[in-house]
């Protein structure tokens, strides 16, 4: 792995540089001065999905066989699809995994769409919107694959994955054939990102296991048949790399690319510049085998250095059960950072990045013994509190059953919130997930974005068998905040990039992206919690290609949108 | 579950308090002048709290059993302890909780029963109580090493370095070469920024005990000590195996897991450790339970096949095929078995048969491939191993048999790749050199045949196979120069 050698000089000049230029005021000031400490027991979110009209529950189907992909699914969205700019969401369901494999598939129920009316009021447009893909659905990516200025959809099912292309009216079409991405196989999480900077976003899938309900297999526990491990099949699935070819198909170029050099059981995905050399990487966490880095050689093939670079295994050699997967800079040192969310009884592991490897330093943080108590898959680092310090929420559910009555759901556990510190530590919020009282499901993805456009980071959470939560932030203080929206040179979410902020004497290093957590697609746009800082000095944009733009200043509580081409120099 | 834990782990010492009471009364001649009216029986041992329909029949069996065992013998701490064993074992922590409360109600110096708590306590998150339950143990037990080393990975888990140093000191003074107190320190100066000291612990300790494990963590010293090579070396052949330290109460925790699952698991670690007859007797009285149970066979037959009784392994698969002749792994090992014992025919017809059944199994394509490889059928061994490695084959070993048929079968590029991964991992494997050197003489680019085989020389001098395809290169070149008339 290279080292950009330049990068530090360039910010130390950014920041001695006069401000005051680009970037557009989509939003009023709402900010208020920080207010003094918050009361420490008051609830960070509440649950308003009932008010809020989202009535989605994803269905594993589950009889009386125990199928694997019953227990891994499923995803959400957070995306604008009409253009009003507030975000919508978009569920992918699970349904019934025989009928969801025949041709055409045959399920009873599919994905549902809800546009977001303002006001925590949503709307199930599902009906004829295009959308409601019928396959049984595990995950979701967006980006704007026709670079036509609004985000598609890509569903990642158990059997042929779904492009849905949208064409900004809350409508979609299915492009899945005529893409050339109907990938067959168990899709997970997957990305867009434009590997090869030539404009046109790309896309990588993660495939989970080579199965199928035929050579499904019994497994045991403590308290009789449950599901299987991954390990129990031996059979990992090879990821797939799609290039867009501008015309409305995909290539496949996982061979050519050297991505089928390896396989794995492949659940999350996150994409960034790890190693700071202009070129997207992709890190992949693998359920029960080595997490994988692919690092991008610029040349348009990829190289796995996950063992050399330190991210393959935690500091006790283990092969854990990656699941979810969050990047950004949490130390504030300019390069990307990953957390990793495994199994119960494992930590989650924290690769922080070093420049040309990474050190897991999950202990030294405090994750180590917080999070081994639950099983984890949906998970972000935000600031949910805006008081400058990145959070780290989790979702959770066990994927063997607890000895529970029978009317008890035997996988359920309570999510996790943790509150990040100034001297890089995570403490537990309680009551546990930051609600006043602990909402106990079966939870796998969680999408994370500003669903009210308060400066406040919400998530909605999808629970197997169990309605999904819709958690309002209402964390506590008035730390200050900005969100900034980026726009590419050919006006789409500039999906790769880069965004390193001044905040008084910190800069904040945040990496665009909408695939994080798990089988998750998230707010594109960038929040910053300011904590009592009352602006942004300058922004310094790396875009895809290269290039470096700056913007700014930005007084808090506004979202901007910055678009290429428009930043000084 | 951790609230549950919490709520219980007080409730235990509350019932603590209640059997100091009953001691005293019990040792007082006339209760009613102490105030105890009615002599107080010991506790009654916890039963499943969600009751035993939700355990699976190997474990209900091995807790009842455990249960009456306590009944018939209530003020005997040892009984109590198999039965907090078991549920342990079994994955029932908050009933395996109480028992050791009950346990240390009866015996506050019984040293295992701190010992099973602070495993818990470890495994829940809750560090500062496993802490104070190591310590007990330390306190009860001085010799028990484990307790000592494992409070100071709890420490480093915590992010305690400095205390963690001292505990793997501590148990440094007691066993001076203890492999996991050694191993601890070197994660310690990993996780204190020191390197080169974590290098120097890890190079000595690789003296005395060969681990994947060790590698890795020397592989990251080398790594971040700008040692990029020798890392690469050492991390390109790392498996996400950590080492097991020698810890004789937890393995009894372990192996008391009696669901089925845990059974074949027990099995399964013990072929691994070449415990052969206890791993068949293991498999065998588990097979009490569940009659022809396919899984359970296969481990037989592998026990067998690992003797070297290849018949009767045939013979235990044979028994599997009674059971199920839809269950591809049985043909698959039958193929394999039949492979051994020169049967060419029959392992032929059960490898095609389980292709035929389960047509992504990538081991059953890669048996179809090593057999018509036997035959020299080298296009049906081609387009087998490609589906091999369409599902899921990808270890070092199958992609140079891959790489071997590919070049055979002219699709050069697709060898290289091949031979190119495996290098990957490891740079001096000279068979892959001496194929790559091979490819370039088919393509008859004598110049890159040598460059490549001169590379395969300096890293592999002495394998057999560089110096075989070295001579070939040395007379192409030759020969060629010999056609060019006498011009090198």
């Amino acid at each position: 792995m290279r080292r950009w050698r330049h990068r530090g000089l360039l910010l130390l000049l950014a920041g001695t540089l006069p401000v005051g230029c680009g970037g557009g005021d989509t939003g009023s000031n709402r900010d208020q001065p920080a207010a003094s400490a918050a009361d420490p027991a008051a609830p960070w979110f509440e649950d308003v999905s009932g008010p809020a009209g989202v009535d989605f529950m994803w269905k594993s189907g589950h009889e009386s066989r125990f199928l694997m992909p019953e227990i891994i699914g499923g995803g959400v969205a957070l995306l604008d699809i009409d253009g009003d700019e507030d975000l919508d969401l978009y569920f992918v369901q699970g349904g019934q995994i025989e009928r969801a494999l025949q041709i055409p598939p045959a399920n009873e129920i599919g994905n549902q769409l809800f546009r977001n009316d303002g006001d925590w009021t949503f709307v199930d447009i599902s009906e004829g919107s295009g959308a409601d893909d019928r396959g049984y659905g595990q995950g979701v990516a967006t980006g704007d694959y026709d670079n036509d200025g609004d985000l598609d959809l890509y569903v990642t099912n158990v059997g042929a994955n779904t492009l849905l292309r949208n064409d900004g009216n809350g409508q979609f079409v299915d492009v899945s054939v005529t893409s050339g991405t109907n990938h067959p196989g168990w899709g997970a999480s997957a990305a867009f990102l434009d590997y090869d900077e030539d404009g046109w976003l790309d896309l990588y899938v993660t495939n989970y296991v080579t199965w199928s309900v035929e050579t499904e297999i019994d497994c045991f526990g403590s308290t009789g048949q449950d599901y299987c491990s991954p390990k129990n099949y031996a059979a990992p699935a090879r990821d797939v790399l799609l290039h867009n070819l501008g015309n409305g198909r995909f290539e496949d170029v996982t061979t050519k690319a050297g991505i089928d050099a390896k396989m794995g059981n492949g659940l999350g995905i996150a994409c960034a510049d790890f190693d700071d050399d202009g070129w997207t990487d992709i890190f992949i966490a693998n359920d029960g085998m080595q997490d994988m880095l692919w690092h991008n050689k610029g040349d348009g093939t990829f190289e796995e250095m996950g063992l050399l670079a330190g991210c393959a295994l935690d500091d006790e050699g283990k092969e854990k059960a990656g699941m979810g997967v969050t990047t950004t800079d949490i130390d504030n040192d300019g390069d990307i950072d990953l957390l990793v969310c495994n199994l119960s009884g494992e930590s989650d592991s924290f690769f922080r990045n070093e420049g040309s490897y990474f050190v897991d330093a999950t202990a030294m943080s405090g994750l180590k013994t917080a999070t081994k108590r639950f099983t984890r898959f949906g998970m972000a680092w935000l600031d949910f509190d805006n008081d400058g310090w990145l959070d780290l929420f989790e979702a959770n559910g066990a994927v063997l059953r607890d000895p529970v009555d029978e009317h008890s759901d035997p996988y359920a556990q309570e999510n996790m919130l943790l509150a990040g510190s100034p001297d890089g530590r995570f403490s537990e919020i309680k009551p546990r997930g930051g609600v006043a009282k602990p909402i106990k499901l079966t939870s796998r993805a969680a999408a994370f974005g500003d669903l009210d456009d308060d400066g406040r980071i919400d998530i909605v959470v999808v629970n197997r068998d169990a309605k999904a939560t819709v958690l309002r932030n209402i964390s506590p203080g008035n730390g200050h905040w900005v969100t900034l929206r980026l726009l590419d040179a050919n006006g789409r979410d500039a999906i790769g990039a880069r965004v390193t902020a001044t905040v008084g004497s910190r800069r904040l290093t945040r990496p665009v992206l909408t695939s994080y957590s798990y089988l998750a697609a998230n707010d594109p746009r960038v929040h910053l919690g300011l904590g009592t800082s009352s602006r942004v000095e300058q922004v310094l944009v790396q875009w895809v290609d290269g290039s470096q733009e700056r913007y700014g200043p930005f007084p808090a509580g506004s979202t901007r949108t910055l678009r290429q081409g428009e930043g000084s120099p | 579950m951790m609230d549950i834990l919490e709520r219980e782990v007080s409730s235990g010492v509350m019932y603590r308090q209640h059997l100091l009471l009953f001691w005293i009364c019990g040792l007082v001649a006339v209760p009613a002048i102490s105030g105890c009216s009615d002599p107080v029986q010991p506790p009654s041992p916890p039963e499943p709290s969600m009751g035993y329909e939700v355990l699976e029949p190997g474990v209900q069996v091995a807790v009842q059993a455990s249960i009456e065992q306590v009944h018939a013998k209530p003020n005997v701490p040892p009984a109590r302890l198999q039965l907090a064993i078991t549920y342990h074992g079994n994955d029932l922590p908050n009933e395996a909780m109480l028992t050791y409360q009950q346990i240390l109600d009866l015996d506050p110096d019984a040293a295992r029963a701190w010992y099973g708590l602070a495993l818990i306590h470890d495994r829940a998150g809750n560090p500062e109580e496993a802490l104070k339950a190591l310590q007990e143990v330390r306190s009860l037990a001085p010799s028990y090493v484990p307790a000592i080393w494992k409070a100071g990975y709890i420490h480093l888990e915590s992010g305690r370095i400095n205390d963690a140093i001292k505990a793997f000191n501590e148990t440094l003074k007691i066993s001076s070469q203890d492999p996991a107190a050694r191993t601890g320190l070197a994660r310690a100066a990993l996780a204190d920024g020191r390197p080169a000291d974590a290098a120097r612990v890890l190079e000595s300790l690789r003296q005395q005990l060969s681990n994947s494990y060790l590698d890795f963590l020397l592989g990251q010293s080398y790594r971040r000590l700008g040692r990029e090579d020798e890392a690469a070396m050492l991390l390109a052949k790392v498996q996400g195996d950590p080492p097991r330290f020698n810890d004789p109460w937890q393995d009894t925790i372990i192996n008391a897991g009696a669901s089925y699952e845990a059974r074949i698991d027990h099995v399964d670690r013990l072929i691994q450790s070449g415990a052969y007859r206890e791993a068949l007797e293991k498999a065998r009285t588990t097979m009490e339970q569940k009659p022809d149970d396919l899984p359970l066979l296969h481990r037989i037959s592998q026990i067998q096949a690992l003797q070297g009784q290849n018949e009767q392994a045939v013979r235990t698969l044979k028994r599997a095929l009674r059971v199920d002749d839809m269950y591809a792994p049985t043909h698959l090992n039958l193929s394999i078995r039949y492979q051994v014992l020169k049967n060419m025919t029959l392992a032929r017809r059960h490898a095609a048969r389980a292709v035929e059944l389960n047509p992504k199994m990538g081991e059953a394509h890669l048996q179809f491939a090593r057999l018509a490889l036997a035959d020299d059928n080298i296009f049906p061994a081609a387009t087998a191993m490609d589906r091999a490695f369409e599902y899921g084959i990808q270890d070092p070993e199958s992609r140079l048999m891959y790489a071997h048929v590919l070049t055979r079968t002219g699709r050069f590029d697709e060898a290289q790749g091949q031979y190119m991964r495996v290098l990957e991992l490891d740079r001096n494997r000279g068979i892959c050199w001496a194929g790559l050197a091979d490819i370039h003489l088919l393509r008859n680019d004598l110049v890159s045949a040598a460059e490549t085989i001169q590379e395969g020389l300096a890293r592999a001098p002495d394998d057999p196979q560089v110096q075989k395809l070295a001579q070939l290169v040395k007379q192409r070149i030759l020969q060629h120069s010999r056609e060019q008339g006498g011009k090198p």
